[in-house]
């Protein structure tokens, strides 16, 4: 009760729908879910600061909507704590915990109208006439939908109820906004101009948000953090920059951007150490921290900006296919049995690489990684 | 208790055996009106039928196997039971397929002709088939006239009388199941099979129909339990010596006073049902669930019909002639369009052949029954409203059907919640137990209850009415019900429950009201369920306790008026009126819902 209590006094806030100080830290310890033998969350451990905007990426089937649902209060931990503010809630059911949740596809209760729907859970709260009138108001003001209250849901586009349910899941200023794949269901244009002002109305209201997204270019664009899952497990939580250059495991690696795979062979002496790569007859320089893989053979992964294309008649490589996008262009080269993708910057005058022609294949060391062989 | 966490923890843990006693909490009370009401007077039947004289004897047994005439009766159900299914399987296959394949319009309108009769009193339609069979009755005319025949044929109160009635109203019983099939059929999935090289009747042959089989299975089902102990159609339309086993049983109840061969005959017929309800218990229970279909079950309806073994079969022949079969195939594709739609027309002529007589019958100027009638007044409904036994029958069905119609509610919604919302030990079996009302003959239900009352002054009040049509109404709610949870999207609720719902209050601001059509269809079936009962009727009833069917029942048998058309024609009303309520409630609400989650 404690939760609500503490709801109904932050009504008095002052700014439009901001939550009051520190409140919205939000800590996962170890928590795993089960149904029947296929565990769906495997020992997931996450520390949120309040305020954070943080995405979990993954494709279907990697526990991010279950861990979703654990945190919203549908569904029980098989074992492991959440917590919100050091407080313990894994018992509270899902309508004391107070956190703001846009659903999938808004779940806008469609026998309501906009304002019925928005004022549903200050009514839940006991605030009803003038007061939620006033809230009511403010919160489409926030969407951006002033004067839409007496529409029903289905007078409404895609993105305006989109706005709806964010509306109604901020009114009674969550500490903590739940969103799953809240875009989804919008084409791509759209898509992009809400993102935004998600991110806006972010800053506005100062809300912890969680976001499930399967879009790692959404994840990426939005989140000030990613954790990344597959089947289960936390592959990397960190700043889409982290994911980016440094993936922690061959997944994120491959998961996150582009990424070429190439078969290599490790000797290591002290500080440094080598990495041969048979297919390319490279041998690079590496850094210990960039090889992650323990044993003496691995996988030497580098992005396609990192690969460098020289035209050589004399090369072994060759050109098998080649994509124009203005400032790059995309090569498909086939070296030995293996195939790179490669992008080159264009640079005005010079020729394109064309299919068939001879190049030679180059890596930029410093921005390789070498991960265990077996994924 | 020791997480120190906890004393700080918003709310309290919740009892541990909250998740199971909920659903215990919501089907108690169907099950306690399903055992007294149900069960224990169906036990008491079989336990009657093992006793003669008050000690244990199988004499009762013993008599009907060494009885001539129980053998040629039981004969006769089931060569009728067999043969109805089969006819009707033929007629409702081609008209399901077409409704399925009309735009959604036509098919609501296709679907609508199909229920009307469906929903439409037995005693109404039968009594339809009278006027429409007789030597001179339209048919006889139509074939006279056609110089097909040079005198009337004997076509009611035989045999015939009995199949031709029997298939009418079993007909939707099979449209529905094998139409809900069908609709799950992917389209494409026949478009892929010509692409790849089927004609179109080869595609219908190898995707449609083994496809549609679930839905064949359940219809053939359906049909055949519903045969073995039908009562009213054979009763009214058959001759004296073509008995079938529900007529035997309550001949004995009724007019020869042999209860305990009356008991040991209805056991009988209740084992054939269960165990037959048992076989298909899988099949059904998937009503419950909607699992992705899995291999053996398919399997198992397969073999129930032969097809597993002669499907390999039918591949090795067609590989053999192939070239023969193509032309075979092209030739049929040809003729494929006008015979469907020529077979679907035939079976929906035979749905609403009935209305057509029974609509003018209604406004007929005759002092007796004849038709097509030789002028028009409003004479026999004017009868009807200044005869006051009519009207009391009529009131009294009213009130106690819509007494048992609120009590189905009220305890079948629940029921369905449990069902469909939790996971608990004995799910399957209760759910069998709640919709057997609706395969178990209720013929046999009537006597147990006959029993079971038998010296109590319930027999022919009131009261012994409004359960009984409870009995047979709840399940038609709990089915009703379970299908609208099973469409309802639960995510609606933990919406309302992240805003800060409670449990209840979103059962009553959320569910409920956008579950307020399927209530209202659950109601609506349950009444008219109880609104139409005569078997129950034939062995409750007393001078105080005289429902609407009865008299109707004894219209039909001791004099034959246009009275009873009067009766459909206003229950006609009253249904299409419902019905309409209910599409524009529904409409409203699935529409809002449509464009609700339409752009997903």
């Amino acid at each position: 009760m404690t939760i609500i209590a503490a709801m109904t006094a932050e009504h008095s806030a002052t700014t439009p729908l901001s939550t009051e100080g520190k409140r919205g830290a939000v800590s996962v310890d170890a928590i795993t879910k089960t149904f029947g033998s296929v565990k769906a969350v495997d020992n997931v451990s996450l520390s949120i600061q309040p305020g954070e905007f943080v995405a979990l990426l993954g494709s279907s089937g990697s526990g991010k909507s279950t861990l979703l649902m654990m945190l919203a209060g549908f569904e029980a931990p098989s074992s492991g704590d959440i917590k919100l503010d050091g407080v313990r809630i894994n018992d509270v059911p899902g309508h004391r915990r107070g956190f703001g949740i846009v659903f999938q596809n808004y779940a806008l209760f469609p026998q309501m109208t906009v304002a019925e729907n928005i004022a549903y859970p200050l009514r839940r709260r006991g605030m009803s006439g003038r007061d939620a009138e006033r809230e009511v108001t403010k919160a489409l003001k926030l969407v951006a939908l002033d004067g839409y209250g007496a529409r029903l849901p289905s007078q409404l586009s895609g993105g305006q109820q989109q706005r709806v349910a964010l509306a109604r899941a901020l009114v009674f200023r969550p500490p903590l906004l739940l969103m799953d794949e809240p875009l989804g269901a919008l084409d791509r244009k759209l898509r992009q101009q809400l993102q935004m002002e998600i991110k806006l109305i972010h800053k506005e209201v100062g809300s912890t948000i969680i976001f499930v997204t399967h879009d790692q270019e959404e994840a990426l664009s939005m989140a000030d953090r990613v954790a990344v899952l597959e089947r289960g497990r936390l592959q990397q939580f960190g700043s889409p920059r982290d994911l980016y250059e440094e993936p922690a495991t061959a997944f994120v690696a491959d998961f996150i951007g582009e990424m070429n795979f190439l078969p290599a062979v490790i000797r290591r002496s002290g500080q440094n150490v080598g990495v041969s790569a048979p297919d390319l007859g490279l041998l690079l320089d590496l850094r210990k921290d960039q090889v992650l893989s323990q044993e003496d053979r691995g996988l030497l992964a580098v992005r396609p900006e990192f690969i460098r294309l020289e035209a050589d008649d004399a090369a072994t490589a060759t050109v098998l296919e080649s994509a124009y996008t203005g400032t790059n262009q995309s090569v498909l080269v086939q070296v030995g049995g293996l195939r790179l993708t490669a992008r080159t910057p264009v640079h005005p005058g010079r020729p394109l690489f064309q299919s068939g022609q001879r190049v030679r294949v180059a890596l930029e060391a410093a921005h390789t990684r070498v991960f265990p062989a077996a994924r | 208790m020791s997480n120190p966490s906890m004393t700080i923890s918003p709310t309290r843990r919740w009892p541990i055996g909250r998740d199971r006693l909920a659903p215990v909490l919501l089907l108690l009370p169907i099950v306690v009106l399903f055992t007294f009401g149900y069960l224990m007077p169906l036990t008491q039947l079989v336990l009657k039928s093992l006793q003669s004289d008050g000690v244990w004897s199988l004499k009762s047994y013993v008599e009907i196997a060494s009885s001539s005439s129980f053998f040629w009766i039981v004969l006769r159900t089931l060569t009728l039971a067999l043969t109805v299914t089969i006819i009707c399987l033929v007629i409702a296959y081609p008209l399901a397929y077409t409704i399925s394949r009309c735009s959604r319009g036509v098919a609501t309108l296709l679907l609508f002709l199909v229920t009307l009769p469906y929903l439409t009193s037995v005693l109404i339609r039968t009594y339809a088939w009278i006027v429409l069979l007789s030597p001179s009755g339209p048919i006889n005319r139509m074939l006279l006239g056609l110089g097909i025949v040079s005198e009337p044929l004997q076509m009611v109160f035989n045999s015939v009388g009995v199949y031709i009635g029997m298939v009418q109203v079993q007909l939707p019983l099979m449209v529905f199941p094998l139409y809900a099939a069908l609709t799950r059929v992917n389209p494409n999935l026949t478009k892929a099979a010509q692409s790849l090289g089927s004609p179109p009747t080869d595609a219908f042959l190898r995707v449609t129909l083994p496809a549609s089989m679930p839905g064949l299975v359940s219809g053939c089902t359906l049909v055949f339990l519903s045969c073995l102990g039908f009562y009213i159609t054979p009763e009214l339309l058959g001759g004296p010596d073509d008995y079938l086993i529900a007529q035997g049983i309550s001949l004995r109840v009724l007019i020869l006073g042999n209860f305990n061969e009356a008991a040991a005959q209805s056991s009988l017929l209740l084992l054939a049902v269960i165990v037959i309800f048992l076989v298909f218990r899988r099949r059904i229970a998937e009503e419950l669930d909607d699992r992705p279909r899995s291999d053996d079950i398919n399997v198992s309806s397969a073999l129930a019909f032969g097809f597993a073994v002669s499907r390999p079969l039918v591949e090795r022949i067609s590989t053999l002639s192939h070239g023969a079969s193509l032309h075979l195939h092209e030739l049929l594709s040809s003729i494929r369009k006008p015979l469907l739609y020529g077979c679907a027309g035939f079976a929906l002529l035979l749905l609403v052949l009935p209305f057509a007589v029974v609509i003018p019958l209604a406004f007929s100027d005759a002092p007796y029954l004849t038709f097509p009638p030789p002028a028009y007044s409003l004479r026999w409904f004017s009868r009807l409203f200044n005869n006051t036994q009519w009207l009391d029958a009529l009131s009294f069905s009213l009130r106690w059907a819509g007494l048992s119609a609120l009590l189905s509610v009220v305890v079948g919604v629940p029921a369905a919640f449990a069902l469909v919302r939790h996971r608990f030990l004995g799910r399957l079996p209760i759910y069998l137990l709640l919709i057997s009302p609706l395969i178990v003959p209720h013929v046999v239900m009537a006597v147990s209850l006959f029993f079971a009352l038998a010296g109590s002054p319930l027999i022919g009040s009131p009261i012994a009415f409004a359960l009984s049509y409870t009995m047979i109404g709840a399940p038609y709610a709990v089915v009703v019900m379970i299908a609208g949870l099973k469409r309802f999207d639960r995510t609606l609720e933990r919406a309302a429950s992240s805003l800060g719902a409670s449990p209840l209050t979103t059962l009553r601001t959320v569910t409920l009201p956008l579950l307020f059509p399927t209530l209202a269809s659950a109601a609506i079936f349950a009444f008219i369920v109880g609104f139409d009962d005569v078997v129950f009727g034939l062995f409750l009833s007393g001078p105080s306790a005289t429902p609407l069917p009865m008299r109707m029942w004894d219209n039909i048998r001791l004099e034959i008026s246009p009275q009873i058309a009067v009766i459909a024609v206003l229950f006609l009303a009253v249904l299409a009126i419902l019905y309409l309520l209910r599409l524009f409630v529904g409409a409203a609400i699935e529409g809002r819902r449509t464009q609700g989650g339409g752009r997903t």
